[in-house]
């Protein structure tokens, strides 16, 4: 007994540090930020933990926005303690938004700031306002996912598993981007649609058809941690092919007249680098699927599936190429990592070369291998049209 | 002999339950005396008063009464005394004691049935086995293990414990099972106590084993006699004492309370399955109220983000600290709990629906505390209800809350402290001489087969070597 007695004792040396009550935190679900007029401009996304699941608090919000403004950021958020009662807990912070101007000019301060902080969780994504202000876009109260964090968490988990237009980054994969200096920052978009003064009331998730909502956009691109541009939603999923960041996406190619859409996944991208001939040789492989046939074929014909198989690989190479093009000249930028990877093939070459990478980059010469499977058509054997006229 | 009459009257202040009925037989004087609560007086006027009036009417002449009555009354238990130490023990025993005029005496058995029927457990209850359990009388008791291990092995010694109770108490084991050190080793502990009464067989278990220095029971307690057995059959030993249903199987293991009688008779991959739902309910009893005290008052992180947003949403109306939350309802629960055990059947409908009121609805109503912390210690309640004796049920309820207070103190760090603690001082345990964390630590690849999983008869083959030197316990050659 004298021994608990005396464990009990050393536990109680610890003066109870980092006890905090649950009902003493403001748990925040997502921050938005903005700059203007040389001043930070923070909003806070806090859970509303009065909101329960009976009819006596239908009435409350489902999370409560705090605001404040300071010249750096550690002054503003703490200058949040002004309106909030309770103390800002970030462990759990899910989503954070930024304007472009900070995306622009002040990305630097930003990743010191969330590296530096202790308590935030380091596996939520960031993501760049693209018409709107931050703080319009998490003040949208969305139907279904009630928290409108965890509702842009969703979009950008269940985009990423099936149509990969835009791209899923943690904290930590972004800020490793940023450390590396072989790399650029890619981060998803986010636009707001309607009415951002209608969207923040209650009255927004009355209607069936939700008029103000937020939507995911492409993947912005960054050159020396700069904002300096978008892709376009075609261009997002062949990044995400090059990056081996997609499992799922969808093509649709032109075959004869009409269209011919399928799924690809399994997608394995491999490069190939010769650094003095500065060649790159993409090997892309996967399985695809048809999901719809809207010309008069029969899909039953192996010559024909042959065709829509190169014209699918026709398709996503069209789409690859672009989308290299684009990065290549449109942003010169190295969003897909090349410069790293001719880093490990050569490092003393890269050495050399650093300066200059932008004009190696444009001279950089891609041969792009496809090699897709076509390995399901689905439940109707021959294309329904065809199906039907051969009855 | 009138000497030996006055002499009792005086010792027991002519206590009326005594009775002395003198009679003359063949012209001799004898003196009946029995102890009228504890006699069957049918037995008294059929077997002894009857055969004493036969013995008057056949013989005539001047006889040796003594050898004559020895001889031709009609009782199977007779017993010669000579001494008055003798007569006073069989007399309180239930025995008819003829007195002769030479200060010799004969004792006959005529003992009242006092003890109840052999019913079924009503502590360990099972689905399929057999259901009879011990009784008061430890004669009947003794038969019920004799009943089922039929060998001359099966040994026995007896021993007389208590200076005013005189109380019987059998030490069975199985002597060519049994670890000869350990039953020395019981007997002299045994023979060393020296005590008023024992009036149940707690006393000596608590008397033999180190009550005080540990929560968890090294000796096991149980009404079944197929329990017994089987303990008896694994090389443990079994203690008997008169007047108590409760037979004592040591040494006990902490593996021990996570079996049940039922795990023997079931098939193997069923009984394993319901060991570890045994093994996760011990975690889970001794340990959930400590965790979620810890989540929620330390490590919020640990959650996920939805869970927290539900469990803060509940928690927004509770004034008071999770701890104390907890606490309340451990406590509320445990007097529940134990007005349960106490309280006589015919009102407990009324306290299970006040226990339901107060513990449920009313009080997440009153905002004292939130809903997940029923839930909380429900489950934690019931978890613990999985163990069937008393002792490991307290002993849990003990960490429990030592562990409750180091997550209050120091978090998840403080639980995972107490938890080497505990772990520590389970391993620093011993019923007598055999490590309690058999056979985890030290580890018998034997003993592991029958523990939080169950093999196959067929594979259980052996006997644990820390119990039994004769490992073979089962050949098994038919395949």
């Amino acid at each position: 007994m004298k021994k608990i007695l005396l464990l009990l004792l050393i536990l109680l040396l610890t003066g109870c540090y980092n006890y905090r009550e649950l009902n003493d935190l403001a748990i925040v679900s997502a921050i938005g930020i903005d700059y203007k007029d040389n001043n930070f401009e923070v909003s806070i996304q806090i859970v509303n933990p009065k909101k329960q699941q009976d009819s006596s608090s239908a009435n409350e919000p489902d999370f409560i926005i705090y605001k404040s403004k300071a010249k750096t950021l550690q002054e503003a958020f703490r200058n949040v303690v002004d309106t909030s009662p309770n103390r800002i807990y970030g462990s759990h912070l899910e989503i954070l938004i930024i304007s472009e101007e900070i995306a622009k000019n002040h990305m630097d301060k930003l990743f010191d700031f969330f590296a530096r902080e202790p308590e935030a969780r380091s596996e939520f994504n960031i993501l760049i306002a693209k018409n709107s202000t931050p703080n319009d876009q998490i003040s949208i109260i969305t139907p279904l996912i009630n928290l409108s964090a965890t509702n842009i968490k969703t979009l950008i988990e269940t985009n990423s598993q099936n149509l990969a237009t835009t791209v899923k980054l943690t904290f930590n994969e972004t800020f490793n981007q940023y450390l590396n200096p072989y790399l650029e920052i890619i981060l998803p978009s986010l636009e707001l649609i309607g009415e951002e003064e209608k969207g923040q009331e209650q009255e927004n998730i009355a209607q069936t058809n939700t008029n103000n909502k937020v939507k995911l956009s492409t993947i912005a691109i960054f050159k020396n941690n700069k904002l300096i541009g978008y892709l376009s939603e075609e261009e997002s999923k062949g990044l995400n092919i090059l990056l081996n960041k997609a499992n799922i996406s969808l093509i649709s190619s032109k075959y004869h007249d009409n269209y011919i859409v399928s799924e690809i996944d399994n997608i394995k991208t491999k490069f190939d680098i010769d650094v003095y001939k500065k060649e790159v040789n993409i090997t892309i492989k996967g399985h695809s699927i048809i999901n719809e046939v809207n010309s008069n074929i029969n899909i039953k014909d192996p010559k024909v599936i042959d065709n829509i198989d190169k014209n699918i690989e026709n398709e996503l190479k069209k789409i690859i190429e672009n989308t290299i093009y684009t990065t290549q000249n449109t942003y010169n930028s190295d969003v897909i990592g090349i410069r790293d990877m001719f880093y490990k093939k050569d490092p003393n070459y890269l050495k050399k070369n650093y300066s200059n990478w932008d004009e190696i980059f444009k001279q950089i010469k891609f041969n792009i291998n496809i090699d897709l499977k076509l390995y399901e058509k689905g439940n109707t054997t021959g294309g329904s049209l065809y199906e039907k006229n051969h009855y | 002999m009138e000497k030996i009459i006055e002499k009792l009257k005086k010792e027991t202040n002519n206590l009326s339950d005594i009775i002395y009925r003198i009679k003359y037989i063949n012209n001799q004087k004898i003196y009946i005396i029995y102890n009228e609560p504890l006699v069957s007086s049918d037995k008294i006027s059929d077997f002894i008063i009857r055969s004493l009036d036969n013995i008057d009417k056949t013989y005539k002449n001047k006889i040796d009464l003594y050898s004559v009555i020895l001889n031709d009354i009609n009782n199977f238990k007779v017993t010669q005394i000579n001494n008055y130490q003798d007569i006073v023990f069989y007399l309180h025993n239930g025995f008819t004691i003829i007195l002769f005029e030479n200060n010799t005496a004969l004792a006959f058995e005529t003992k009242r049935n006092l003890s109840r029927s052999i019913s079924s457990p009503t502590t360990e209850t099972t689905l399929r086995s057999a259901n009879d359990a011990f009784v008061e009388d430890i004669q009947t008791n003794t038969g019920l293990i004799k009943r089922r291990i039929k060998t001359n092995n099966l040994w026995i010694k007896n021993i007389q414990i208590g200076k005013q109770s005189n109380t019987k108490v059998s030490l069975f084991y199985i002597n060519n099972i049994t670890d000869k050190k350990l039953v020395k080793k019981v007997e002299e502990q045994l023979k060393k106590i020296n005590i008023d009464s024992i009036i149940d067989s707690s006393t000596i278990k608590n008397l033999i084993e180190n009550e005080n220095k540990n929560a968890f029971p090294t000796i096991a307690t149980s009404e079944r006699p197929d329990r017994a057995s089987n303990a008896l059959l694994e090389g443990k030993i079994v203690i008997l004492v008169d007047n108590s249903p409760f037979a004592l199987i040591l040494p006990n293991f902490l593996n021990d309370i996570f079996k049940s009688t039922e795990d023997n008779y079931g098939k193997a991959i069923n009984v394993s399955f319901t060991r570890l739902i045994r093994f996760i309910a011990f975690f889970i009893t001794l340990l959930t109220p400590a965790v979620y005290i810890a989540i929620i008052t330390y490590n919020q992180e640990m959650l996920p983000t939805q869970l927290l947003i539900s469990f803060a949403s509940q928690r927004s109306l509770v004034p008071f600290p999770a701890f104390f939350e907890a606490l309340l309802m451990i406590l509320s629960f445990e007097i529940l709990r134990e007005s349960d055990l106490r309280i006589p059947n015919f009102s407990s409908s009324a306290l299970s629906i006040v226990g339901a009121l107060i513990l449920g609805e009313a009080a997440v109503n009153a905002g004292i505390v939130s809903p997940i912390m029923i839930i909380v210690i429900s489950v934690t309640a019931i978890s613990a209800l999985l163990f069937t004796e008393p002792e490991v049920i307290y002993a849990i309820r003990i960490y429990r809350i030592i562990f409750m207070l180091a997550s209050a103190i120091m978090g998840l760090i403080g639980v995972i402290f107490i938890f080497i603690f505990f772990i520590l001082k389970l391993s620093s345990l011993y019923s007598f001489g055999k490590p309690y964390l058999i056979p985890y630590a030290p580890t018998s690849i034997t003993g592991l087969k029958n523990s939080f999983i169950k093999l196959s008869t067929k594979k259980q083959n052996k006997r644990n070597p820390y119990l039994s030197k004769n490992k073979i316990k089962y050949r098994s050659d038919t395949k």
